[in-house]
Protein backbone atom coordinates (compact mmCIF):
# COMPACT_ATOMS: atom_id res chain seq x y z
CA UNK A 1 0.00 0.00 0.00
CA UNK A 2 1.64 3.21 -0.26
CA UNK A 3 1.03 6.48 1.55
CA UNK A 4 -2.84 7.55 0.53
CA UNK A 5 -3.71 11.00 1.24
CA UNK A 6 -7.13 11.55 -0.46
CA UNK A 7 -9.00 11.05 2.23
CA UNK A 8 -6.83 13.74 4.13
CA UNK A 9 -7.10 16.63 1.37
CA UNK A 10 -11.27 17.54 3.12
CA UNK A 11 -9.68 16.89 6.62
CA UNK A 12 -8.99 20.81 7.77
CA UNK A 13 -5.31 21.07 9.26
CA UNK A 14 -5.78 25.03 10.15
CA UNK A 15 -2.51 24.96 12.35
CA UNK A 16 -0.66 23.34 9.56
CA UNK A 17 -0.57 25.45 6.49
CA UNK A 18 1.61 25.25 3.52
CA UNK A 19 0.92 21.17 3.11
CA UNK A 20 -1.14 20.95 -0.04
CA UNK A 21 2.37 20.07 -2.00
CA UNK A 22 2.39 17.13 0.30
CA UNK A 23 -0.49 15.55 -1.01
CA UNK A 24 0.08 15.85 -4.83
CA UNK A 25 3.91 14.89 -3.84
CA UNK A 26 2.31 11.16 -2.44
CA UNK A 27 1.55 8.15 -4.62
CA UNK A 28 -2.17 7.31 -4.22
CA UNK A 29 -2.11 5.09 -7.10
CA UNK A 30 -1.69 1.30 -5.69
CA UNK A 31 0.29 -0.03 -9.15
CA UNK A 32 3.08 2.66 -8.60
CA UNK A 33 4.15 1.06 -5.37
CA UNK A 34 7.06 -1.03 -5.72
CA UNK A 35 8.04 -2.22 -2.39
CA UNK A 36 6.11 -5.02 -1.18
CA UNK A 37 7.88 -6.92 1.28
CA UNK A 38 9.93 -9.29 -1.54
CA UNK A 39 10.99 -6.23 -3.47
CA UNK A 40 13.39 -5.41 -1.36
CA UNK A 41 15.23 -8.46 -1.48
CA UNK A 42 14.89 -8.11 -5.26
CA UNK A 43 16.74 -4.58 -5.08
CA UNK A 44 19.16 -6.07 -2.69
CA UNK A 45 19.73 -9.47 -5.11
CA UNK A 46 20.73 -6.59 -8.09
CA UNK A 47 22.96 -4.60 -5.57
CA UNK A 48 24.53 -7.45 -5.06
CA UNK A 49 24.94 -8.35 -8.57
CA UNK A 50 26.35 -4.60 -8.58
CA UNK A 51 28.56 -4.70 -6.11
CA UNK A 52 30.31 -8.24 -6.90
CA UNK A 53 30.16 -8.72 -10.64
CA UNK A 54 30.11 -4.97 -11.62
CA UNK A 55 27.17 -6.00 -13.58
CA UNK A 56 25.35 -3.11 -15.71
CA UNK A 57 22.05 -4.94 -16.65
CA UNK A 58 21.54 -5.27 -12.74
CA UNK A 59 22.01 -1.62 -12.44
CA UNK A 60 20.34 -0.74 -14.97
CA UNK A 61 17.30 -2.56 -13.07
CA UNK A 62 17.91 -0.63 -10.53
CA UNK A 63 18.01 2.37 -11.37
CA UNK A 64 14.39 1.93 -13.07
CA UNK A 65 13.17 1.31 -10.08
CA UNK A 66 15.34 3.69 -8.20
CA UNK A 67 15.25 6.92 -9.95
CA UNK A 68 11.81 7.57 -9.71
CA UNK A 69 11.43 7.29 -6.62
CA UNK A 70 14.64 9.09 -5.62
CA UNK A 71 13.49 11.95 -7.96
CA UNK A 72 10.36 12.05 -6.74
CA UNK A 73 11.61 11.96 -2.62
CA UNK A 74 14.25 14.72 -3.27
CA UNK A 75 11.18 17.13 -5.38
CA UNK A 76 11.05 20.39 -3.09
CA UNK A 77 9.36 23.54 -4.39
CA UNK A 78 12.04 25.37 -6.18
CA UNK A 79 13.70 22.58 -7.54
CA UNK A 80 14.24 23.00 -11.03
CA UNK A 81 13.99 19.58 -13.29
CA UNK A 82 17.68 20.24 -14.11
CA UNK A 83 18.75 20.37 -10.67
CA UNK A 84 16.73 17.42 -9.86
CA UNK A 85 18.31 15.54 -12.36
CA UNK A 86 21.80 15.98 -11.82
CA UNK A 87 20.84 15.10 -7.74
CA UNK A 88 19.41 11.48 -8.74
CA UNK A 89 21.86 10.99 -11.36
CA UNK A 90 24.38 11.62 -8.87
CA UNK A 91 22.66 9.25 -6.17
CA UNK A 92 22.63 6.83 -8.82
CA UNK A 93 26.50 6.56 -9.09
CA UNK A 94 27.03 6.40 -5.27
CA UNK A 95 24.71 3.39 -5.74
CA UNK A 96 26.77 1.91 -8.06
CA UNK A 97 30.06 3.17 -6.85
CA UNK A 98 29.17 2.27 -3.33
CA UNK A 99 27.32 -0.66 -3.70
CA UNK A 100 29.85 -3.18 -1.87
CA UNK A 101 29.10 -0.96 1.49
CA UNK A 102 25.52 -1.92 1.78
CA UNK A 103 24.86 -4.80 4.27
CA UNK A 104 21.36 -6.76 4.17
CA UNK A 105 21.79 -7.47 7.71
CA UNK A 106 21.58 -3.63 8.97
CA UNK A 107 18.78 -3.22 7.10
CA UNK A 108 16.79 -2.19 4.21
CA UNK A 109 17.91 -1.23 0.55
CA UNK A 110 15.69 1.92 0.68
CA UNK A 111 16.58 2.66 4.01
CA UNK A 112 20.01 3.11 2.61
CA UNK A 113 18.89 4.83 -0.59
CA UNK A 114 17.18 7.05 1.23
CA UNK A 115 20.79 8.32 3.57
CA UNK A 116 22.41 8.74 -0.12
CA UNK A 117 19.88 11.14 -1.22
CA UNK A 118 20.08 12.76 1.80
CA UNK A 119 23.22 13.13 2.07
CA UNK A 120 23.58 14.11 -1.52
CA UNK A 121 21.05 17.01 -0.82
CA UNK A 122 23.04 18.50 1.67
CA UNK A 123 26.52 17.81 -0.04
CA UNK A 124 25.12 19.21 -3.39
CA UNK A 125 22.56 22.17 -2.63
CA UNK A 126 23.41 22.73 0.93
CA UNK A 127 27.62 22.49 0.46
CA UNK A 128 27.68 21.33 4.19
CA UNK A 129 29.45 19.15 5.45
CA UNK A 130 27.78 16.04 7.63
CA UNK A 131 29.78 15.41 10.24
CA UNK A 132 28.77 10.99 11.39
CA UNK A 133 30.46 8.63 13.55
CA UNK A 134 33.35 6.81 12.32
CA UNK A 135 32.75 3.29 12.83
CA UNK A 136 36.90 2.10 12.96
CA UNK A 137 36.90 5.02 15.72
CA UNK A 138 38.37 3.23 18.59
CA UNK A 139 36.55 5.82 21.01
CA UNK A 140 33.21 4.53 19.49
CA UNK A 141 31.25 2.64 22.41
CA UNK A 142 30.67 -0.42 20.55
CA UNK A 143 27.08 -2.21 20.64
CA UNK A 144 26.94 -5.10 23.39
CA UNK A 145 23.39 -5.22 24.16
CA UNK A 146 21.67 -5.41 20.74
CA UNK A 147 19.24 -8.07 20.91
CA UNK A 148 16.78 -9.45 17.75
CA UNK A 149 13.81 -7.51 19.80
CA UNK A 150 15.24 -3.97 19.41
CA UNK A 151 15.24 -4.48 15.99
CA UNK A 152 11.50 -2.89 14.94
CA UNK A 153 12.07 -0.81 11.99
CA UNK A 154 15.56 -2.09 9.75
CA UNK A 155 13.31 -5.59 9.13
CA UNK A 156 9.75 -4.20 8.57
CA UNK A 157 9.20 -3.74 4.87
CA UNK A 158 8.99 -0.38 3.77
CA UNK A 159 5.29 -0.77 2.82
CA UNK A 160 4.38 -1.76 6.76
CA UNK A 161 6.36 1.19 7.89
CA UNK A 162 4.16 3.19 5.21
CA UNK A 163 1.15 1.81 6.52
CA UNK A 164 2.09 2.35 10.55
CA UNK A 165 2.61 6.09 9.34
CA UNK A 166 -0.63 6.46 7.89
CA UNK A 167 -2.48 5.22 10.91
CA UNK A 168 -0.96 8.13 12.95
CA UNK A 169 -2.90 10.97 13.69
CA UNK A 170 -2.77 13.34 11.03
CA UNK A 171 -0.60 15.98 13.02
CA UNK A 172 1.99 13.74 13.61
CA UNK A 173 2.18 12.29 9.98
CA UNK A 174 2.31 15.71 8.64
CA UNK A 175 5.24 17.00 11.12
CA UNK A 176 7.37 13.52 9.58
CA UNK A 177 6.39 14.96 5.84
CA UNK A 178 7.67 18.04 7.15
CA UNK A 179 11.18 16.64 8.37
CA UNK A 180 11.41 14.26 5.78
CA UNK A 181 10.28 15.81 2.33
CA UNK A 182 10.53 19.28 3.33
CA UNK A 183 14.32 18.83 4.88
CA UNK A 184 12.99 20.81 7.87
CA UNK A 185 13.65 20.64 11.44
CA UNK A 186 11.25 20.99 14.48
CA UNK A 187 12.53 24.76 15.58
CA UNK A 188 11.81 25.29 11.56
CA UNK A 189 8.48 23.33 11.72
CA UNK A 190 7.46 25.08 14.76
CA UNK A 191 8.38 28.49 13.70
CA UNK A 192 6.69 27.99 10.35
CA UNK A 193 3.39 26.76 11.81
CA UNK A 194 3.09 28.92 14.56
CA UNK A 195 2.78 25.51 17.07
CA UNK A 196 4.97 25.90 19.56
CA UNK A 197 8.16 24.25 20.28
CA UNK A 198 6.92 22.08 22.96
CA UNK A 199 3.62 21.01 21.07
CA UNK A 200 6.15 19.73 17.54
CA UNK A 201 8.38 17.88 19.80
CA UNK A 202 6.17 16.11 21.55
CA UNK A 203 4.36 15.42 18.78
CA UNK A 204 7.82 13.87 17.08
CA UNK A 205 8.01 11.84 20.82
CA UNK A 206 4.37 10.62 19.85
CA UNK A 207 5.06 9.63 16.54
CA UNK A 208 8.05 7.59 17.25
CA UNK A 209 5.93 5.33 20.05
CA UNK A 210 3.00 4.97 17.79
CA UNK A 211 5.13 3.71 15.19
CA UNK A 212 7.32 1.52 16.95
CA UNK A 213 4.12 0.21 18.99
CA UNK A 214 2.50 -0.82 15.79
CA UNK A 215 5.22 -2.12 14.23
CA UNK A 216 5.88 -4.26 17.29
CA UNK A 217 2.34 -5.79 17.12
CA UNK A 218 2.42 -6.40 13.96
CA UNK A 219 5.69 -8.83 14.22
CA UNK A 220 3.97 -11.22 16.74
CA UNK B 1 26.24 5.46 31.74
CA UNK B 2 24.71 7.47 29.70
CA UNK B 3 21.84 8.76 31.72
CA UNK B 4 20.90 12.51 29.51
CA UNK B 5 19.62 11.67 25.71
CA UNK B 6 19.66 14.38 23.49
CA UNK B 7 15.27 14.35 22.31
CA UNK B 8 13.27 12.40 19.73
CA UNK B 9 13.28 15.98 17.61
CA UNK B 10 16.54 16.55 17.40
CA UNK B 11 17.88 12.93 16.43
CA UNK B 12 14.74 13.39 13.24
CA UNK B 13 16.48 16.41 12.67
CA UNK B 14 19.87 14.49 12.35
CA UNK B 15 18.51 11.48 10.55
CA UNK B 16 16.10 13.78 8.37
CA UNK B 17 18.98 15.65 7.09
CA UNK B 18 17.21 18.88 8.39
CA UNK B 19 20.12 19.84 10.62
CA UNK B 20 22.54 22.09 10.16
CA UNK B 21 26.32 21.18 10.53
CA UNK B 22 26.83 22.56 14.15
CA UNK B 23 23.87 20.10 15.61
CA UNK B 24 25.09 17.41 13.29
CA UNK B 25 28.26 17.23 14.93
CA UNK B 26 26.64 17.66 18.12
CA UNK B 27 24.57 14.63 17.63
CA UNK B 28 26.88 12.55 16.16
CA UNK B 29 29.26 12.86 18.30
CA UNK B 30 26.80 11.53 20.87
CA UNK B 31 25.60 9.15 18.83
CA UNK B 32 29.49 8.32 19.10
CA UNK B 33 29.19 7.25 22.59
CA UNK B 34 25.41 5.95 22.41
CA UNK B 35 24.59 2.71 20.79
CA UNK B 36 20.84 3.56 22.22
CA UNK B 37 20.88 6.58 20.39
CA UNK B 38 22.41 4.92 17.15
CA UNK B 39 19.74 2.34 17.12
CA UNK B 40 17.15 5.41 17.55
CA UNK B 41 18.43 7.33 14.23
CA UNK B 42 18.69 4.34 12.15
CA UNK B 43 14.84 3.39 13.04
CA UNK B 44 14.47 7.41 11.78
CA UNK B 45 16.30 6.47 8.98
CA UNK B 46 14.18 3.63 8.03
CA UNK B 47 10.94 6.08 8.47
CA UNK B 48 13.15 7.71 6.18
CA UNK B 49 13.01 4.64 3.84
CA UNK B 50 9.65 4.37 3.46
CA UNK B 51 9.03 7.82 2.51
CA UNK B 52 11.43 7.49 -0.21
CA UNK B 53 9.95 3.85 -1.93
CA UNK B 54 6.23 5.22 -0.99
CA UNK B 55 6.48 8.78 -2.62
CA UNK B 56 5.33 9.59 -6.20
CA UNK B 57 7.66 8.37 -8.69
CA UNK B 58 8.88 11.26 -11.22
CA UNK B 59 9.22 10.98 -14.46
CA UNK B 60 12.85 10.17 -15.34
CA UNK B 61 14.11 10.54 -18.88
CA UNK B 62 15.92 8.34 -21.32
CA UNK B 63 18.67 10.33 -21.44
CA UNK B 64 19.04 10.38 -18.19
CA UNK B 65 19.22 6.72 -17.68
CA UNK B 66 21.70 6.33 -20.95
CA UNK B 67 23.79 9.26 -19.90
CA UNK B 68 24.19 7.76 -16.01
CA UNK B 69 25.13 4.40 -17.69
CA UNK B 70 27.71 5.64 -20.17
CA UNK B 71 29.09 7.68 -17.08
CA UNK B 72 29.82 4.54 -15.06
CA UNK B 73 33.14 3.59 -17.27
CA UNK B 74 34.23 6.89 -16.44
CA UNK B 75 34.26 6.93 -12.96
CA UNK B 76 37.75 7.99 -11.18
CA UNK B 77 37.56 5.02 -8.48
CA UNK B 78 38.11 6.79 -4.88
CA UNK B 79 39.90 4.67 -2.53
CA UNK B 80 37.94 4.30 1.06
CA UNK B 81 39.32 6.86 3.26
CA UNK B 82 41.05 4.93 6.06
CA UNK B 83 40.96 7.40 9.17
CA UNK B 84 44.31 6.82 11.20
CA UNK B 85 43.29 7.44 14.78
CA UNK B 86 46.16 10.04 14.87
CA UNK B 87 46.92 11.34 18.20
CA UNK B 88 44.98 8.51 20.01
CA UNK B 89 46.92 6.83 22.71
CA UNK B 90 45.90 3.77 23.92
CA UNK B 91 44.85 5.17 27.69
CA UNK B 92 42.42 8.01 25.62
CA UNK B 93 39.66 5.21 25.58
CA UNK B 94 37.73 5.93 28.05
CA UNK B 95 38.10 9.58 28.09
CA UNK B 96 39.28 10.55 24.40
CA UNK B 97 37.39 12.83 22.20
CA UNK B 98 35.43 10.63 19.92
CA UNK B 99 35.63 10.64 15.87
CA UNK B 100 33.93 13.13 14.28
CA UNK B 101 34.85 16.35 16.78
CA UNK B 102 38.09 14.95 16.79
CA UNK B 103 38.53 16.15 13.00
CA UNK B 104 36.86 19.66 14.07
CA UNK B 105 38.69 20.08 17.29
CA UNK B 106 42.33 19.18 16.73
CA UNK B 107 44.27 18.20 19.68
CA UNK B 108 42.64 18.96 22.74
CA UNK B 109 45.90 18.52 25.04
CA UNK B 110 47.68 21.28 23.15
CA UNK B 111 47.26 24.10 25.66
CA UNK B 112 48.07 26.29 22.71
CA UNK B 113 44.54 25.64 21.36
CA UNK B 114 42.32 26.87 23.99
CA UNK B 115 41.60 30.36 24.59
CA UNK B 116 41.33 31.66 28.47
CA UNK B 117 37.65 33.02 28.95
CA UNK B 118 38.28 33.67 32.52
CA UNK B 119 36.88 32.87 35.60
CA UNK B 120 38.86 29.00 35.10
CA UNK B 121 37.28 28.68 31.85
CA UNK B 122 38.86 28.16 28.59
CA UNK B 123 37.08 27.73 24.71
CA UNK B 124 38.23 26.48 21.41
CA UNK B 125 35.53 28.03 19.03
CA UNK B 126 34.76 25.44 16.14
CA UNK B 127 32.27 26.55 12.83
CA UNK B 128 33.36 29.96 13.29
CA UNK B 129 31.53 31.19 9.81
CA UNK B 130 28.09 29.65 10.88
CA UNK B 131 25.67 32.40 11.01
CA UNK B 132 22.90 30.48 12.67
CA UNK B 133 24.92 28.65 15.99
CA UNK B 134 28.20 29.01 18.06
CA UNK B 135 29.78 26.27 18.26
CA UNK B 136 32.59 25.14 20.81
CA UNK B 137 34.83 23.52 23.09
CA UNK B 138 34.79 24.81 26.74
CA UNK B 139 36.80 23.43 29.33
CA UNK B 140 36.06 24.16 33.39
CA UNK B 141 38.38 24.08 35.65
CA UNK B 142 37.87 21.43 38.62
CA UNK B 143 35.44 22.48 41.12
CA UNK B 144 34.99 25.70 39.41
CA UNK B 145 31.48 27.01 38.88
CA UNK B 146 30.53 28.87 36.12
CA UNK B 147 28.54 32.26 36.73
CA UNK B 148 24.55 31.61 36.64
CA UNK B 149 23.43 32.42 33.02
CA UNK B 150 20.35 32.53 30.52
CA UNK B 151 20.16 31.57 27.48
CA UNK B 152 18.90 33.78 24.22
CA UNK B 153 18.04 31.09 22.64
CA UNK B 154 18.45 27.03 22.83
CA UNK B 155 21.67 25.50 23.69
CA UNK B 156 23.04 22.03 24.49
CA UNK B 157 25.99 20.98 25.92
CA UNK B 158 27.64 17.55 25.60
CA UNK B 159 29.88 16.23 28.41
CA UNK B 160 33.15 14.73 26.76
CA UNK B 161 35.24 14.26 30.15
CA UNK B 162 35.04 15.01 33.81
CA UNK B 163 31.49 15.61 34.83
CA UNK B 164 29.38 19.08 35.99
CA UNK B 165 26.52 19.14 38.24
CA UNK B 166 23.54 21.96 37.90
CA UNK B 167 20.06 22.42 39.32
CA UNK B 168 19.27 19.89 36.92
CA UNK B 169 21.33 16.89 38.15
CA UNK B 170 24.87 15.20 37.26
CA UNK B 171 26.45 14.80 33.70
CA UNK B 172 29.30 13.06 32.44
CA UNK B 173 30.43 11.34 29.31
CA UNK B 174 28.35 11.27 26.63
CA UNK B 175 25.37 13.41 28.75
CA UNK B 176 23.79 15.92 27.15
CA UNK B 177 21.82 18.89 28.35
CA UNK B 178 19.65 20.92 26.20
CA UNK B 179 18.75 24.24 27.51
CA UNK B 180 15.82 26.62 25.94
CA UNK B 181 15.59 30.44 25.93
CA UNK B 182 14.86 32.11 29.36
CA UNK B 183 16.14 29.31 30.95
CA UNK B 184 19.19 29.45 33.52
CA UNK B 185 21.86 27.44 34.93
CA UNK B 186 24.65 27.38 37.28
CA UNK B 187 26.60 24.10 36.43
CA UNK B 188 29.56 23.33 38.58
CA UNK B 189 32.41 21.22 37.36
CA UNK B 190 33.06 18.58 39.85
CA UNK B 191 36.26 19.04 41.58
CA UNK B 192 39.04 16.67 40.10
CA UNK B 193 39.33 16.77 36.64
CA UNK B 194 38.88 19.51 34.07
CA UNK B 195 35.02 19.07 32.46
CA UNK B 196 35.26 19.39 28.87
CA UNK B 197 32.60 20.32 26.83
CA UNK B 198 30.79 20.29 23.64
CA UNK B 199 28.54 23.60 23.47
CA UNK B 200 26.07 24.45 20.59
CA UNK B 201 24.06 27.74 21.09
CA UNK B 202 21.05 29.61 18.58
CA UNK B 203 23.47 32.59 17.96
CA UNK B 204 20.95 35.78 19.08
CA UNK B 205 19.92 37.58 16.41
CA UNK B 206 19.27 40.90 17.81
CA UNK B 207 22.04 43.62 17.90
CA UNK B 208 21.49 43.72 21.89
CA UNK B 209 22.07 40.18 21.96
CA UNK B 210 25.32 40.19 20.24
CA UNK B 211 26.72 42.95 22.13
CA UNK B 212 25.28 41.03 25.70
CA UNK B 213 26.85 37.75 24.09
CA UNK B 214 30.38 39.90 23.72
CA UNK B 215 30.32 40.54 27.46
CA UNK B 216 29.44 37.42 28.59
CA UNK B 217 32.09 34.57 27.31
CA UNK B 218 29.88 32.03 28.70
CA UNK B 219 27.25 32.79 25.97
CA UNK B 220 29.72 31.78 23.26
Amino acid sequence: MSFDNTQQITVPCSDLPGLGGFVESMDSSQSSSFVQSGDDNRLAQWLSSVAIDRDKTSFGYLFDHLAPKVKGFLRKNGTSEALLDDLTQEVMIKIWRYAGNFDQKKGKVTTWVFTIARNARIDLIRKENRPEPDKNDPVLVNDNSRGSDEIVFAKQASTRISEAINELPNEQQEILKFAFFEEKSHAEIAAQTGLPLGTVKSRIRLAFQRLKKTLTELDI
Amino acid sequence: MITHHPNDALLLDYASGAASEPINLLVATHLALCPCCRRKVEDYEAIGGAFVSNCKSAKISRELKADTLASLDNLVEIEDRQESPAGMRSGDLETGIPQPLRRYCGDVDNTDMWQWAGFGIKKIPLLEKHDKFECYMLAIRGGKKVPSHDHGGSEWTLVLDGSFTDEAGHFSRGDMVEMREGEEHQPIADAGKDCICLVVAEAPVSLTGSVGRFLNPFLG
